[in-house]
């Protein structure tokens, strides 16, 4: 029976321990999110706080991480979150991952708090926790690219970092590994708490694969369907413009958040459109920096080279970043966005959160709630340049009263600014909302309202469907369609929750089917031979774990939760072809918790748990 | 578009944008209908890539019609600009 390896760290102890997981639990959690949820439902204490010894990071990689199949990169980082107090996974690309399977390990689960600054270095069967105090304020490239000088050796060591933000216990901060982020809800900032700054990994053994021929057969099936993807393929949409391919159409769907959320159409869209960055910024396409074994090859690097941010080099960015950076703060200068997302990744913040949060202050600013005494002088106005710029510098640096509003994120702002101002306050469970308006696309304000991380774009990924042409002009599909829209959805979590197991990137099944092409390569690489339904089922047993965490932790959690900004439900749009709407939220949740086996308040019922296997939870939610 | 001509103009979006070009302008008779300029669209882009793709790329494409979504059956004037948002995908 197959089995991996995963490492145990104990900061408080300074102790690293090693464990096998049970082969029976790898089948039934697979990797990623799955084996995230069970390890860190388990470990976590219920109720403690999120920032606290007791509460544990999980890093978690997938069967097909570092194997042949195609984007096979992305790994998972979760936590109790201290931005929502759930739960909170998120997931980054790159090559990090890789060498983490290379040394041996399927993942890491970091507990305790360290007594100084410290980073964990990883070579094969060696692991130790190392000084990093000569490390700690360290922006994240400075911080990689020192970690890499000093362990350089016959293989390039892989970093993962966080940020000063995450030090400084910015609730909007995410992981960087080799420039890439991860995570949403203030993951690094856990780990600021437990003063792990980094983790260096360098690996020399082979990755384990169940059936190597077969994966590779699957592979190649994937592969040439990818190819031939007028999206994902050879000269597709993703490889000339990344995923801000579709900042023109959401635009034309009256979707694109505009000056916090206020309308869908920004009168600039073509001058921040991936065509326009993709003509100047990106030298026509060809700077792409792909992840390994990646057909799609979303990611491209911006090179500003004239005007005041001239010299600034950084990849990206993508539409969530671009859109919440760009027309979200009022803003069209294509390299201000470009210096906006290399600052978020430079400190650590993660870019939808800042961007929302922001937007939010340069509306209160614009109404009056908040003056220059509150932003220590700066003219926080929607489309002022220098302005985010600052912002992002004071908030990723935690610095004066501006730098603390950013910092907490979007809830906690409107809480402190009060004055009615929570009802533009953009976000889900205390998770910032990103670049897509649910009242132009109702399925997407399900998503938002009943995600297990908050207000997420991908948990599932509906957009697409309902407004981008890629699914036909017929219910459930089209953005206002009600009816069906929660039986759909839930199907579209439970795959996408799978995928997320897997270890490959969500992307590739713009091109692929997530399950009639994902599911051979998992197959061949693990030997689980699970079945289509079995395979989904994987997903859906991590949904409901995660969503039984939430009601673990939260004593009041339940329906009042899956909600969405007042601004959604009581505000219509006052422009593009979703005006006058309001997203009708109540129907479409009630379909949502019938098809999920929820009860009228959310709560996963007992029959679902036990057909899911996750008779342990029950008498932690009941 | 000229004047006084019986025209409407294309706007596309998305992967359509790479094979048409940001506009065209299409000429309609008499009543009529946002289908039958889906036609004509289906016509002129036949030449510039697979038939079987481009079928099932305006079948699947949203419509708005003077900025606001419509179904095929809705009568299209001279003068009207309709967007057609194809296939795009991101995250
Ligand atoms: S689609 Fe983009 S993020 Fe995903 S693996 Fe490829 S380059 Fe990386």
């Amino acid at each position: 029976m197959r089995s991996e390896t995963i490492l145990k760290v104990d900061l408080t102890k300074g102790s690293i321990s090693k464990e096998t997981v049970d082969p029976a639990v790898l089948r039934n959690y697979m990797g990623g999110k799955g084996l995230a949820a069970y390890y860190l439902f388990n470990e976590i204490p219920p109720r403690v706080p999120a920032f606290s010894a007791e509460n544990k990071v999980a890093i978690m990689c997938g069967p097909l991480i570092g194997t042949v199949a195609p984007s096979s990169v992305k790994f998972c980082v979760a936590t109790k979150s201290p931005l929502t107090g759930g739960w909170t996974d998120g997931y980054a690309s790159g090559t990090w991952a890789d060498m983490l399977r290379a040394a041996g390990y399927y993942g890491i689960i970091i507990g305790g708090i360290a007594e100084k600054p410290t980073y964990l270095y990883i070579e094969d069967d060696k692991v130790e926790l190392r000084d990093a105090s000569d490390l700690w304020g360290a922006n994240t490239y400075e911080t990689t690219r020192l970690l890499k000088e000093r362990h350089r050796s016959d293989i390039e060591p892989m970093v993962l970092t966080i940020g000063p933000a995450a030090e400084k216990l910015a609730l909007i901060t995410t992981v960087i590994a080799e420039y890439r982020a991860a995570g949403r809800g203030g993951v690094a900032a856990v780990l600021g708490f437990k003063k792990l700054k980094a983790i260096v990994v360098k690996g020399h053994k082979e990755i384990p694969v169940a059936n190597p021929e077969k994966l590779e057969e699957a592979a190649k099936v994937a592969r040439e369907k990818l190819i031939k993807n007028p999206i994902t393929g050879v000269r597709g949409r993703h490889q000339q413009m990344g995923t801000s391919n579709i900042v023109l159409g959401v635009n034309a769907a009256g979707a694109l958040p505009t000056r916090n959320f206020q309308t869908g159409v920004f009168e600039y869209a073509e001058d921040i459109s991936g065509e326009s960055f993709r003509d100047t910024l990106w030298m026509g396409g060809q700077r792409r920096r792909p992840c390994p074994r990646c057909i799609n090859q979303c990611t491209h690097v911006a090179i500003i080279e004239s005007g005041k941010w001239a010299g600034i080099v950084d990849e990206g960015p993508d539409y969530e970043n671009l859109t919440m950076l760009g027309s979200n703060c009022g803003i069209s200068d294509k390299n201000t966005i470009a210096t906006a997302e290399f600052l978020c990744d430079l400190y650590g913040l993660e870019g939808i959160s800042a961007g929302n949060t922001i937007g939010f202050l340069m509306e209160c600013f614009e109404k009056g709630l908040i003056t220059k005494e509150d932003t220590d002088g700066v003219n926080l106005r929607f489309g002022n340049e220098d302005a985010l710029i600052e912002a992002l510098v004071r908030g990723g640096t935690v610095t004066g009263k501006l730098g603390k509003l950013v910092a907490m994120g979007v809830r906690r702002a409107a809480d402190t600014i009060g004055q009615g101002s929570q009802k533009f306050a953009m976000h889900v469970k205390g998770l910032e909302m990103p670049a897509y308006e649910p009242r132009a696309a109702f399925g997407m304000g399900l998503c938002y309202a009943r995600s297990d991380r908050g207000a997420c774009h991908l948990r599932p990924w509906t957009f697409g469907a309902e407004c981008l042409g890629l699914a036909p002009r017929e219910p459930p599909y089209l953005p206002y369609d009600i009816q069906g829209k929660g039986a759909w959805v839930k199907t579209l979590n439970d795959v996408f929750a799978a995928v997320d197991c897997t270890g490959v990137c969500l992307f590739i099944t713009f091109g692929v089917d997530a399950v009639e092409d994902i599911l051979p390569m998992v197959n061949a690489a693990t030997g689980f031979n699970y079945t289509a339904e079995e395979y989904v089922k994987v997903g859906e047993r991590a949904s409901n774990l995660t969503r039984a965490f939430w009601f673990r932790e939260v004593s009041d959690f339940g329906r009042d939760y899956d909600t969405l900004p007042w601004r959604c439900l009581h505000e219509p749009l006052p422009s593009g072809p979703a005006k006058g709407k309001t997203v009708p939220l109540e129907p479409m949740l009630n379909d949502y918790y019938k098809a999920a086996g929820w009860d009228a308040n959310g709560k996963p019922t007992k029959a679902k748990l036990q057909e899911l296997g996750l008779d342990f939870v029950i008498n932690k939610i009941y | 578009m000229e004047a006084g001509k019986k025209e409407v103009v294309v706007k596309f979006m998305g992967f359509l944008r790479e094979v048409a070009g940001p506009e065209i302008t299409v000429p309609i008779k008499d009543n009529s209908k946002i289908a039958d300029v889906l036609q004509d669209v289906h016509k002129r882009l036949e030449p510039l890539m697979e038939k079987e793709l481009l079928t099932k790329v305006l079948r699947n494409s949203r419509l708005v019609l003077n900025g606001v979504y419509a179904p095929d059956e809705t009568e299209i004037n001279p003068g009207d600009v309709l967007t057609i948002i194809s296939p795009a995908a991101g995250g």
